[in-house]
């Protein structure tokens, strides 16, 4: 990954530095914050922000660390926010009946286009799909993963450990689920 | 080694930073530990086969650049910050003086505004004034009353009882 600065922000328009960060950063960052909300639209909605929240701080970023990593840790303070958010808005919600909250059919109609691993990954609770997320797919080191979650070495260990636990056995379940309708079928001819 | 010592170590294993002893023992460990030996090999799996899952799932997310708003509007907004400050602050001084000096004290037939009393009052002759208004005449205050047919202005005192007393008189031969 290349380890750009982002100063140079000419008086209209973009600065140069974001528009090629927002090029090359961009759709890793949507797909990252997809598999932290698993809702398209909001993903982008988060990825804006974080844009938004990079211009103001530019000034800020002391180049400690890769653009990307910078931009994640805002995009992951953004989605933390939104999920307090979304929890007093629930509570709100609970409060004035079933009928206005987001109905289960809606999110199993979403999930169903999705493969069982992925479908079990995001059965997992947002903490353990972060960490299976900067681990597994972006193949980060228990070092690095504690930086961008400003925890413990030992603490990332353990928790990877309870979220590959809990994805073996979600995966487990969804291919148990997969191998159910067949053996059905099966059996009825 | 230990199960437990092994399954935190698993990890480093991963990222190569174990030692060639630790190596060595993590290895044998795993060797002779079943349950140890699969939870090595769930994270392997995972390690394989997860990226491809997320690519094949993510593979139609992309990021539009053009959403994110010109720098010169936040320029603008920046500069806009410090006056939204001292905006908010002059109003709420606004607010507090109001409160505080302000002209509308309550009485007991509701506020009293000088000003806008003086105003009404300036077309009136000395002689109407006492009675409309006197109920409403609870403190010290100056009524101006101009008669501008005659040419003259007359200024009345008013006391707490309600009494007017003329302290000045102009334009009359």
């Amino acid at each position: 990954m290349r380890d750009k600065g982002l100063g140079g922000a000419p008086a209209e328009g973009l600065p140069l530095a974001f528009a090629e960060l927002a090029a090359e950063h961009g759709d890793r960052l949507v797909k990252a914050a997809w598999f932290l909300c698993r809702d398209r639209e909001e993903a982008e909605d988060l990825v804006q922000e974080t844009f938004f929240e990079a211009i103001h701080a530019a000034a800020r970023f002391e180049g400690r660390s890769a653009p990307y990593t910078w931009l994640y840790g805002i995009m992951r303070r953004r989605f933390l926010l939104h999920c307090r958010k979304k929890r007093r808005f629930s509570r709100w919600l609970g409060l004035a009946g079933p009928s206005l909250r987001t109905s289960e059919k809606d999110e199993s109609e979403q999930d169903d286009r999705l493969d069982p691993m992925m479908r079990a990954v995001f059965t997992l609770p947002s903490k353990h799909r972060e960490i299976i997320l900067l681990r597994y797919i972006e193949g980060r080191k228990i070092a690095e993963i504690a930086g961008i979650l400003c925890i413990s070495e030992g603490t990332v260990k353990s928790r990877l450990h309870h979220a590959l636990r809990r994805a073996k056995t979600a995966i487990g379940l969804e291919e148990e689920a997969a191998i159910a309708p067949a053996a059905e079928k099966a059996h009825e001819l | 080694m230990n199960c437990k010592k092994c399954r935190m170590l698993i990890f480093e294993y991963r990222d190569r930073t174990l030692s060639p002893r630790q190596k060595e023992e993590l290895d044998a460990h795993l060797a002779a530990c079943p349950r140890c030996r699969a939870e090595f090999e769930s994270e392997e799996n995972l390690t394989a086969e997860l990226p491809a899952s997320y690519k094949a799932a993510a593979d139609s997310l992309a990021f539009n650049p053009s959403f994110v708003r010109p720098s010169s509007e936040f320029s603008r907004t920046q500069k806009l910050r410090p006056l939204h400050w001292l905006a908010a602050g002059a109003g709420a001084a606004i607010i507090l003086a109001v409160l505080l000096l302000g002209p509308f004290k309550p009485g007991k037939h509701g506020a009293f505004p000088s000003a806008a009393m003086e105003a009404q009052l300036s077309n009136l002759r000395s002689d109407d004034l006492a009675d409309p208004f006197q109920d409403w005449i609870e403190k010290r205050m100056i009524i101006t009353v101009e008669d501008k047919s005659a040419g003259t202005t007359e200024k009345y005192l008013t006391d707490r009882e309600g009494t007017v007393r003329r302290i000045e008189e102009r334009g009359r031969n």
